[in-house]
């Protein structure tokens, strides 16, 4: 029997990254839910909404002899820009300096997605939505402009990584 | 001149902390503190829900121990809706808890403690991480990663999904084990026994001897502890009574929905997350020693239960206790007897993957909402977690209280840091390795903080501020 987990052994892994209990920080689980409800995966893509525990999962890539091809990362920052902005940060782009002051929620920092990238030989990919401060106090719930901004991310890696349409009112 | 060093966040434990070392005018240490931002708002946002969904919604407050919160809630409504749960369904709960528990336990002793002892607390980050483990011994990595996959393919196999469960509902067990899955499953769990024999075997000849003089010295503090155990007080991580022993080894037992009558939760102005305190010790104190201070986890378990029910954990339960007592109290000991708990647990998977009960159709029993009050306790890895609900007629909540293991050992981190940069930092001097060595003092008790934090970010390097009496940052030292 094959023992590894399935998402170990996809070409291309796409991780909802985020805390649905805490307003926009639910970004990343949201995007992976509208993908899941309006789209058909390919064979080879997996997308797994990872909740608070995305550590779990990397780590399990990170020490396992088959991995992803691509691993991509879809989270919520504030870093000031536009809210609901959505935007691509190849991990090789984060200066070293931004190690320490890097926000993205309840992934392992960008060191440990660096070593992914360069000792692991998976391409790390971080697609964020700027949404502005999360809050302090459970409330969960998106505000409009990141709803949007869901379907907008759903959409742009639905074509990037071949997701087909379930339905033609799926958008 | 006074300085305040600042480590923030810790590194390689899960969630996000602050540690402020307060140096006096000759540079030695003042004080040390321990600073975690609290889950706030979760009683509110759960009023007026049926209670049944707290299984599922608890889930979402931590993606690291899941599978603890989803239980722990499952036994609540069980004690709301006031029934026994099916035997099957005990019987599933407790398995996963099993596999659950090995994949925790083998995470934190090989991956977020074990590079401290693996590679050493002086050790450069680079190496002082998951790829430096692979590196330094890959045979044993190589079987750690194997049987760490195992166990995540077991959960899949017997819940359905190991991340974000759904699969213990009120009255016992959703999904029925067919035979053909307990077949597949029983070599696995097998094979994560023969890593747990290897793991303490190796732990006490290669990495705890080297080590000794750390664990006798490093954030030592003594105080009592609070775990679970059966009616004839054997070790039992999913159900049982609970137990407080104090410093002087007695104790008293209580039943779990009279634990606000033992546990008390006191608040200090400097940070959000509360000091639990054995009340009828009380008053509380953040001192080493103090009568009211206990611990949880796992050094906690092994020293409340009088035995472990299985044979290889009993027997390296009285070779601990031959070595260090009973209690035993040295802070880097949690380690030790993690692994002790690893081998239970995967005798306990085994033992469990044998009994003929365990693929039973009967895994759940019917329910009907009442107004009651239901308290579940199941033994986190990291400690004993408590949900408390009280619904209406409806079902409705109508009042939620969660304490969550790593709050109650909130004073034992905090005292435990203080000792250990005590014990470190004279005279103003410090380097990497003796701050890597107070942050071992925290990560011995495997705190979860993002329990109590929805921004986590594990893995930043340690990061030491230096700043003067005026608040001036004077010097920084990282890691990165």
């Amino acid at each position: 029997m094959d023992v590894l987990p399935s998402f170990c052994s996809s070409r291309v892994l796409i991780l909802g990254v985020g805390n649905i209990l805490f307003g926009n920080d639910g970004f990343g689980p949201e995007v992976i839910d509208h993908l899941t409800r309006h789209y058909v995966l390919p064979d080879d893509v997996d997308i797994l909404d990872v909740g608070t525990g995305a550590r779990k999962v990397l780590f399990t890539v990170s020490l396992s002899e088959t991995r992803p091809e691509e691993i991509v990362i879809v989270d919520a920052v504030d870093w000031g820009n536009e809210i609901g902005s959505v935007s691509e940060i190849p991990v090789e782009s984060l200066p070293i300096t931004k190690v320490d002051d890097f926000s993205l929620h309840q992934v392992p920092t960008s060191n440990m997605l660096r070593e992914l990238q360069d000792d692991c030989s998976v391409k790390v990919t971080v697609i964020v939505c700027d949404v502005g401060e999360v809050p302090q106090m459970i409330e969960p719930g998106l505000s409009s402009e990141i709803e949007a901004a869901v379907s907008v991310a759903a959409q742009a890696i639905a074509e990037r990584y071949g997701l087909k349409s379930s339905s033609t009112n799926s958008l | 001149m006074g300085k305040t060093l600042v480590i923030q966040p810790v590194s390689r434990i899960e969630g996000h902390a602050k540690v402020t070392i307060q140096l006096n005018d000759a540079g030695d240490v003042d004080d040390a503190r321990v600073n975690v931002i609290e889950l706030r708002g979760f009683e509110k946002f759960c009023v007026g829900k049926p209670v049944e969904e707290m299984p599922r919604i608890t889930t979402r407050i931590c993606g690291v121990c899941p599978w603890s919160h989803h239980l722990a809630s499952a036994k609540a409504n069980d004690a709301v809706f006031g029934v026994e749960p099916a035997p099957a369904g005990v019987k599933l709960r407790r398995l996963c808890n099993s596999v659950a528990y090995m994949e925790e336990h083998i995470l934190h002793f090989y991956i977020l403690g074990g590079p401290d002892f693996v590679m050493g607390p002086s050790a450069e980050y680079p190496t002082r991480n998951v790829i430096g483990i692979v590196g330094a011994v890959p045979d044993v990595a190589k079987q750690v990663v194997k049987v760490r996959h195992l166990c995540a393919k077991m959960l899949e196999m017997i819940a359905g999904k190991s991340i974000h469960p759904d699969a213990a509902v009120p009255g016992g067990f959703s999904k029925p084990l067919q035979k053909e899955e307990r077949d597949a499953l029983l070599p696995m769990a097998q094979e994560c026994l023969e890593l747990a024999k290897f793991s303490i075997k190796f732990a006490k000849e290669n990495i705890f001897p080297k080590y000794l003089d750390a664990v006798k010295t490093v954030g030592t503090i003594t105080s009592g502890f609070l775990g679970t155990v059966t009616t004839d007080g054997a070790l039992d991580l999913y159900d049982g009574k609970l137990r407080m022993m104090y410093s002087d080894g007695s104790y008293e037992d209580f039943a779990t929905p009279d634990y606000a009558d033992y546990i008390g939760e006191h608040v200090e102005d400097w940070t959000y997350l509360k000091f639990p305190y054995a009340k009828k010790r009380g008053p509380f104190m953040l001192e080493d020693n103090a009568p009211s201070l206990y611990r949880v986890n796992t050094l906690a378990r092994i020293n409340v239960a009088d035995y472990i029910p299985t044979p290889l954990a009993q027997k390296e339960l009285e070779e601990f206790r031959k070595n260090f007592g009973r209690p035993a109290q040295l802070t880097l000991l949690y380690h030790w007897a993690r692994l002790i708990e690893l081998l239970y647990n995967a005798e306990m998977a085994v033992q469990l993957l044998n009994d003929p009960e365990i693929t039973s159709r009967e895994m759940r029993v019917k329910v009907t909402p009442r107004a009651a009050r239901g308290v579940g306790v199941v033994e986190a890895p990291r400690g004993t977690l408590i949900h408390d609900y009280t619904t209406d007629d409806n079902g409705l909540l109508t009042h939620v209280n969660l304490i969550v293991a790593t709050c109650q050992n909130n004073s034992a981190i905090n005292l435990s840091v203080r000792q250990a940069a005590k014990a470190l930092i004279k005279g103003g001097k410090y380097d990497q390795g003796t701050l890597n060595t107070v942050e071992m003092a925290i990560r011995a008790y495997d705190p979860c903080l993002s329990c109590a934090t929805h921004q986590l970010d594990g893995s930043i390097p340690v990061k030491l501020d230096i700043v003067g009496p005026d608040g001036k940052l004077i010097d920084t030292l990282t890691n990165a």
